[in-house]
């Protein structure tokens, strides 16, 4: 039997957390955002679960039909060249200071960490951290760089918004702090820049 | 991979070179380990760039250290190319 989780006119990370809910006592659920964030978010757990899923727009509406009952298979990542870490970015400069000098050392620590052979699981970026992962930033080549070496790239999707920047976005993902705070749980290290 | 790296006396200097050299592709990295004797900050460039970029560094009376670098998986080759005369080491 399918359950139906309207979640249209809620904030992030509401729909996440309704649709999460409605999963672990149901096999089908059927989940109705409004916004393209939202719907993000909700087959980005729906992924992370290995639920497979279904997703029609209709107007400006996203129906994302859930289905436990055929999981899909993980992928794979290479473990061995992974820290078991998370860097979280919460502004767009590393450390306090002059604004230019910190653009430096944060453009510098990440074109370090994408020439190492070993890198850590995902890097979050929240607050004006946002701004690294949109158009114009020195930090793109690096964290394609990273992301092609499987790293996740995590943007705060209430972050892109607040400084209205959500279609400047040009490298990895939208997420929402029930993902961020579930990331930083997870991981054995939390590197805090 | 080959590149060039140039290294400056001051963060300073290697800001403003980068600013001089804004025309071209460049990269502000961290100076590598190997080369770390003068300032943290240097600049990444295109090998064909080259010949340009020290012409314009040169114009501006610019100190610096030139090396070329090839990456071999993660080992890295530096050879020193150029360095300018009153560039102190």
């Amino acid at each position: 039997m399918q359950t139906t989780v309207d979640a249209r006119g809620l904030s992030c990370p509401v729909p996440v957390i309704k649709t999460k809910k409605a999963l672990e006592d149901n096999g089908n659920v059927l989940t109705i955002v409004d916004n393209e964030i939202a719907k993000e978010n909700v087959t980005k757990l729906v992924k992370s679960l290995n639920y497979s899923f279904n997703c029609i727009e209709d107007n400006g509406e996203f129906y994302i039909d859930i289905n436990k009952g055929v999981e899909v298979e993980p992928v794979v990542k290479d473990i061995e060249s992974m820290f078991d870490s998370a860097v979280l970015v919460g502004s767009k400069h590393f450390g306090d200071g002059d604004p230019d000098l910190g653009d430096i050392l944060i453009k510098g620590y990440f074109y370090t960490l994408s020439e190492m052979d070993t890198v850590p699981k995902v890097i979050i970026f929240l607050n004006s951290g946002a701004y690294l992962t949109c158009e114009d930033s020195k930090l793109l080549k690096d964290l394609k760089i990273l992301e092609a070496k499987g790293v996740e790239i995590l943007t705060c999707g209430t972050c892109l918004d607040f400084y209205n920047i959500t279609s400047k976005l040009s490298v990895g993902g939208v997420s929402n702090m029930y993902t961020i705070a579930e990331h930083l749980n997870n991981v054995k290290k939390v590197i805090k820049l | 991979m080959t590149y060039l790296v140039l290294t400056f006396n001051s963060t300073h200097k290697a800001i403003k070179a980068e600013k001089i050299l804004e025309a071209f592709s460049t990269d502000m990295i961290p100076t590598p380990r190997q080369l770390s004797a003068s300032c943290g900050i240097s600049i990444k460039c295109a090998l064909e760039d080259s010949e340009n970029i020290l012409s314009v560094l040169d114009s501006s009376a610019m100190e610096y250290k030139c090396y070329q670098v090839t990456k071999d998986g993660s080992n890295y080759h530096f050879n020193e190319l150029r360095r300018t005369n009153a560039f102190k080491s």
